[in-house]
């Protein structure tokens, strides 16, 4: 078990929870750095990775190319992941940007 | 982060109106005649961009209302509904609708929640196939709302490939809001191409690195296609071709297994603008994403940027066109204050000077024609709010209409436009209440069934006219010359030609209406109308023969900036006259004067007495010629009044450049403006209405002058 003193951040955008990292609401371009960077902090904690996008309500092409960017990057380092959940908005924008079998966990 | 969208939201506005009168217009049109696809379309479009603006805009009540339009839209479009003369009533409704929205967002202020939510529920009512309580039933079923499979081979569609450019999304241009409005046009292929897209340590977030091959199935036209764009144009790479007709085989595409329809038109829950559309996902297949892993992270090259609409028209606020016909108009006057200086130059090169200034004003007038051209609007922004007014009379007054427009591209000066809105809507109800007959009054007098207004406007010698004819009733002269009597506006023993008797309806307070409605007859209006025209260098006719119908000829200035004027000296003073205003100018004779005690002095014309007014005494200025034989009376006529102006002298006739007194000093009565001349001099114009009721209020009172006894 890890030290979630230390695991734990929140930017806003989405939060590192014990190596699950938990998507806000709202992921626009607005929050796009700080998701990128929550991302990128948690593929310093071991894999597998779990996201939980649950909460998503609103999402942009922003955050949905930094999600593929991820799940292309795990794919590059054998590292996988896995949903712990999808919103209903988030699994449609996915595929209306045609991008749902790209940010499926190798 | 982004960028400030609240500029562009005038635009937003100015467009979002301009498209609603489209589909104002596209509606009347739907109710009058055959269904028509293309229609159809342009109230969808209409729709369709409000919503998408809205969106992006956050004004979510209004892309929300829209959303809802735009879905019953969608259901006329493809055929599932049969459109009614009572889906055109609630979309007319919706039009205003979404007008007072986007005119509350505009304004800061409220919006209407409660109109907006009731016909929002009517508009769902329908959706769900209710038929509205309060309505009457339909004149056909409705068919039902859903129709089970979209076997529609046929429809052709475009390949659209779209490649985001580095500055799009950061200017607010979220392609997962255009796919929507794509997929919202019809069934959507996609593929994406992620192959630029590099590391996530790599990645700048804001700028796009997919990019898509996009195939969309739709009857729309290529011109909806772009309207998705036309936020990001010069932002993206957008190539849109049309879709060779493969009906059973779509190229590339993994759509063929036949798509669940949505049942989603059935659903009434209000969408929320951040949720995808149901529509727009169904058809949405299963992508192919065709992602070679992580090329090289390049540095991101520089999209060629192609522009997805070849804009041929530009916006330019009002106040810079006026400030530049504000610098041509004194460049005019410097002209020719050049033009006088050289005057007196001699030898070779006065010559050569005079030739040049010539050249030069040919120029200047040609400069200032191409400016004033810049503020000309055609009618038809005028003439547009008509067939909706025409509509919604004949069904509140019972009478069957049709209204002929001719015209409609005719020119003229925006702030006349502006100005010549109300009238003429006062005219064309007059026109429908008193003038148009009841059908079956129509049927026993012989005529046809529906009475015709029509509205023509047309150039003529440098002037604008504008005609309402009805082929109703006609004026009946000898009902108002009893009604005139009756009210006293007229003396019981005095004789009006029928000419005098007809422009007895622009007098304050007269009405022949029978009963006052809502409409018109109160007895306001008409006079109202001749003095907003008199204001705007105007005049007002009407003819009319009984049982056949009414004209009424309205003349306009083609401009307010510039004005055809007659030069009056009176002493030092020099005067501008509107020509407009002038009847004519004779010389006194002394025997044609007569005066009224305690009165103005008169001078007998033919035979009217018109009254004389010094221009020297109103304005307070010295004469040179005070006996009244030595001066000249010019006849001028406003709001059919007329009174003879004593001046010195008749001076050249020229276009002036009308400079405001309100702006540059303030306003003085009898004054509507100054104007620079030739020679440097500042001649100040004559508001003929004005310089009447200033007369008539100063009343000159005046024994018997000695110079005419």
């Amino acid at each position: 078990m890890t030290d979630p003193e230390i695991n734990s951040s929140n930017s806003g955008a989405a939060a590192i929870i014990d190596s699950r990292l938990v998507l806000s609401s709202t992921l626009t371009i607005n929050e796009s750095s700080a998701l990128k960077q929550q991302m990128l902090k948690l593929m310093t904690t071991p894999a597998p990775y779990e996201i939980d996008a649950t909460a998503v309500e609103r999402i942009d092409a922003s955050a949905v190319q930094i999600l593929v960017a991820f799940s292309l990057d795990c794919l590059e380092q054998g590292a996988s992941f896995k949903w712990s959940g999808r919103s209903e908005v988030l699994d449609q924008t996915l595929e209306l940007l045609g991008v749902s079998s790209l940010v499926e966990s190798p | 982060m982004g960028l400030d969208l609240t500029q562009f939201h005038e635009t937003f506005f100015q467009e979002s109106f301009e498209a609603l009168d489209n589909m104002e217009a596209a509606l009347l049109q739907l109710s009058s005649g055959e269904p028509n696809s293309e229609l159809v379309n342009t109230i969808f479009r209409v729709a369709h961009s409000i919503k998408g603006g809205s969106a992006t805009f956050g004004f979510t009540e209004i892309a929300a209302f829209t959303h809802t339009a735009e879905t019953l839209l969608d259901q006329l479009r493809s055929g599932k509904r049969q459109i009614d003369d009572k889906i055109v009533d609630v979309f007319l409704r919706s039009v205003d609708v979404m007008r007072g929205m986007l005119s509350a967002t505009q304004n800061h202020t409220d919006i209407d929640t409660q109109q907006v939510a009731d016909l929002h529920a009517e508009l769902e009512q329908i959706m769900n196939g209710a038929v509205t309580a309060a309505s009457p039933p339909p004149v056909e079923p409705v068919k039902s709302q859903v129709s089970p499979v979209i076997d529609v081979p046929h429809i052709s569609g475009w390949r659209i490939n779209f490649a985001p450019g580095p500055q799009m999304m950061k200017h607010g241009n979220d392609p997962v809001r255009m796919l929507k409005e794509l997929a919202s046009l019809g069934q959507l292929a996609c593929r994406v191409n992620a192959n630029k897209l590099p590391p996530l340590a790599d990645l700048d977030p804001e700028v796009c690195q997919l990019s898509w091959q996009l195939e969309l199935r739709t009857d729309a036209d290529r011109q909806a296609i772009e309207q998705v764009f036309e936020w990001a144009e010069g932002e993206c790479e957008l190539n849109i071709e049309p879709l060779t007709p493969t009906p059973s085989a779509p190229v590339a595409s993994p759509v063929s297994a036949p798509q669940p329809v949505t049942t989603a038109v059935t659903e009434p829950a209000p969408v929320a603008v951040s949720q995808v559309t149901p529509d727009a996902v169904i058809p949405v297949t299963p992508p192919v994403a065709v992602a070679s892993v992580h090329a090289p992270s390049a540095p991101t090259k520089d999209a060629s940027r192609s522009p997805v609409v070849e804009s041929s028209s530009i916006r330019v606020s009002i106040e810079k066109v006026d400030e530049l016909l504000n610098s041509v108009g004194e460049l005019v006057i410097t002209q020719s204050v050049l033009s006088q200086l050289t005057m007196r130059l001699e030898g070779e090169l006065g010559e050569q000077l005079k030739n040049n200034l010539a050249q030069l004003e040919r120029h200047t007038r040609a400069l200032q024609d191409s400016v004033m051209r810049v503020r000309m609007l055609p009618i038809a922004t005028v003439f547009n709010r008509f067939p909706r007014m025409i509509h919604e009379l004949g069904h509140r007054l019972g009478k069957k209409l049709e209204l002929k427009m001719h015209g409609d591209h005719t020119e003229l000066d925006k702030t006349v436009l502006e100005k010549i809105g109300d009238p003429l809507v006062h005219l064309v109800r007059n026109s429908v209440d008193h003038g148009i007959e009841m059908p079956e009054k129509r049927l026993a007098s012989g005529k046809v069934e529906h009475g015709t207004i029509e509205l023509n406007a047309y150039h003529k010698g440098g002037n604008v006219f504008i005609e309402v004819t009805d082929d109703g009733g006609g004026l009946d002269c000898d009902r108002i010359l009893s009604k005139a009597r009756e009210r006293g506006l007229v003396g019981a023993d005095e004789i009006l030609s029928e000419e005098e008797i007809m422009n007895l309806i622009f007098m304050p307070g007269f009405s022949t209406a029978e009963v006052v409605s809502d409409v018109s007859g109160r007895g306001v209006g008409m006079d109202v109308v001749r003095r907003n025209i008199n204001e705007i260098g105007g005049n007002v006719q009407i003819s009319s023969v009984l049982g056949q119908g009414s004209t009424v000829r309205i003349r306009l200035p083609l401009t307010l900036a510039i004005l055809d004027g007659q030069l009056v000296r009176v002493g030092p003073e020099i005067y501008v006259v509107p020509i407009v205003s002038i009847v004519e100018s004779i010389q006194i004779k002394s025997e044609l004067v007569s005066s009224v005690a305690n009165g103005p002095q008169l001078f007998r014309l033919r035979d009217e007495y018109v009254p004389i007014v010094r221009l020297h005494e109103l304005f307070e200025v010295m004469s040179e010629r005070t006996p009244l034989t030595d001066g000249l009376l010019m006849i001028v006529e406003a709001d059919g009044k007329r009174i003879g102006l004593f001046v010195d002298e008749l001076q050249s006739q020229q276009q002036v450049v009308i400079k405001s007194l309100e702006t540059n000093f303030h306003g003085v009565s009898g004054l509507s403006g100054a104007t620079m001349l030739g020679d440097g001099q500042v001649a100040l114009i004559l508001d003929i209405p004005g310089v009447i009721t200033k007369s008539i209020r100063q009343k000159p009172m005046r024994d018997i002058p000695k110079e005419v006894a």
